[in-house]
């Protein structure tokens, strides 16, 4: 019975992480998504992320977030949960090809699951054209 | 007046010898186990339920993104085939058309050689540009990203650019409802 009661406060709790991660990384999904042009990204990803780097082996920025059990943004001592962003870039003849993925892990393994405890709590993969005629233009969506 | 003997008798006649202390507490023991494994049942129950809430919202969000990525991928290939009907006008040009109109000539053709990219005839009810095109990006959890994009010419800066009208997430296929007809009394004329 008191097993029972502890499955259910940490089902409860793994629900709530979930619901709670996919709408952190949608919102960062939808500020790559609504730029109009690859320098608006960068700056608003910059504004937006506590820590932000450059890895020079894979061409890919790195963003990531550090948040604390109740979800409010901590500093990397307190963090309970972090969002990483990875960003990386893909120079056509036509344009700028984004690959985006975000992905929001939990420091902690969740007690009674044995099951799928290593993996992130979300992970999304999308893409964003940014074409050459942009630089200097509006695009509307 | 009574003596001794007789009060004796009396209180025995009056109590029992089963105890309802006992058993009292061992019927409310029993009850509160019960309660607590029923709330406890219930709890597991409601938190499970939402867990599987949110893993369905995850999946289809996964499935939203990765259909936006490949009607990204598509919008690349529809400009990657614009600029290369630009190229082909400094090989293939009619004078007696304008520059915009060879423009629309040639990237007609090219845009016909990609799959699932139809041209849009320009209608007085729609807002559409005299060259638009739509196309369809599908998911695999019954919905899809339909794009409309108006295609212009820059003849000054002699390049093709796009404008999008239209990025919409729609479903499928419609769930279809069954349409139950009652016959209800209509009384008395």
């Amino acid at each position: 019975m008191l097993n029972c009661f502890g499955m259910a406060r940490y089902t409860q709790i793994k629900a709530n992480d979930k619901t709670i991660a996919i709408m952190k990384a949608q919102t960062a999904l939808e500020y790559i998504k609504s730029s109009k042009n690859s320098s608006e990204m960068d700056d608003t990803l910059k504004s937006t992320f506590s820590n932000s780097s450059y890895d020079k082996i894979y061409n890919q920025y790195i963003y990531t977030d550090y948040y604390d059990k109740s979800w409010n943004k901590c500093e990397v001592e307190e963090k309970e949960y972090f969002m990483t962003l990875i960003v990386s870039s893909k120079q056509l003849n036509t344009g700028d090809m984004k690959d985006v993925s975000v992905t929001i892990q939990k420091l902690k393994k969740y007690p009674f699951f044995k099951k799928d405890n290593n993996l992130p709590i979300i992970s999304f993969e999308t893409k964003k054209f940014f074409p050459n005629f942009l630089i200097g233009r509006q695009q509307n969506v | 007046m009574f003596n001794v003997d007789e009060i004796e008798i009396k209180k025995k006649s009056t109590t029992s010898n089963v105890s309802i202390g006992i058993g009292g507490t061992l019927i409310m023991v029993i009850f509160v186990v019960l309660c607590l494994t029923i709330f406890a049942t219930l709890s597991f129950t409601t938190a499970y339920s939402d867990l599987k809430l949110s893993k369905k919202t995850e999946e289809i969000i996964t499935d939203y993104y990765a259909t936006n990525k490949k009607a990204e991928e598509k919008l690349s290939e529809v400009y990657d085939k614009l600029i290369s009907a630009q190229n082909e006008l400094n090989i293939n040009y009619d004078i007696n058309i304008s520059k915009t109109a060879n423009f629309r000539a040639t990237a007609t053709e090219k845009l016909m050689e990609l799959n699932d990219v139809t041209i849009v005839k320009n209608e007085e009810n729609n807002s559409f540009s005299e060259f638009a095109i739509y196309y369809e990006s599908l998911g695999d959890l019954n919905q899809k990203i339909c794009v409309t994009l108006n295609i212009y010419f820059d003849e000054e800066k002699n390049e093709p650019y796009y404008e999008i009208v239209s990025w919409n997430l729609t479903n499928i296929e419609l769930p279809s409802y069954e349409e139950e007809i009652y016959d209800l009394w209509e009384g008395i004329e």
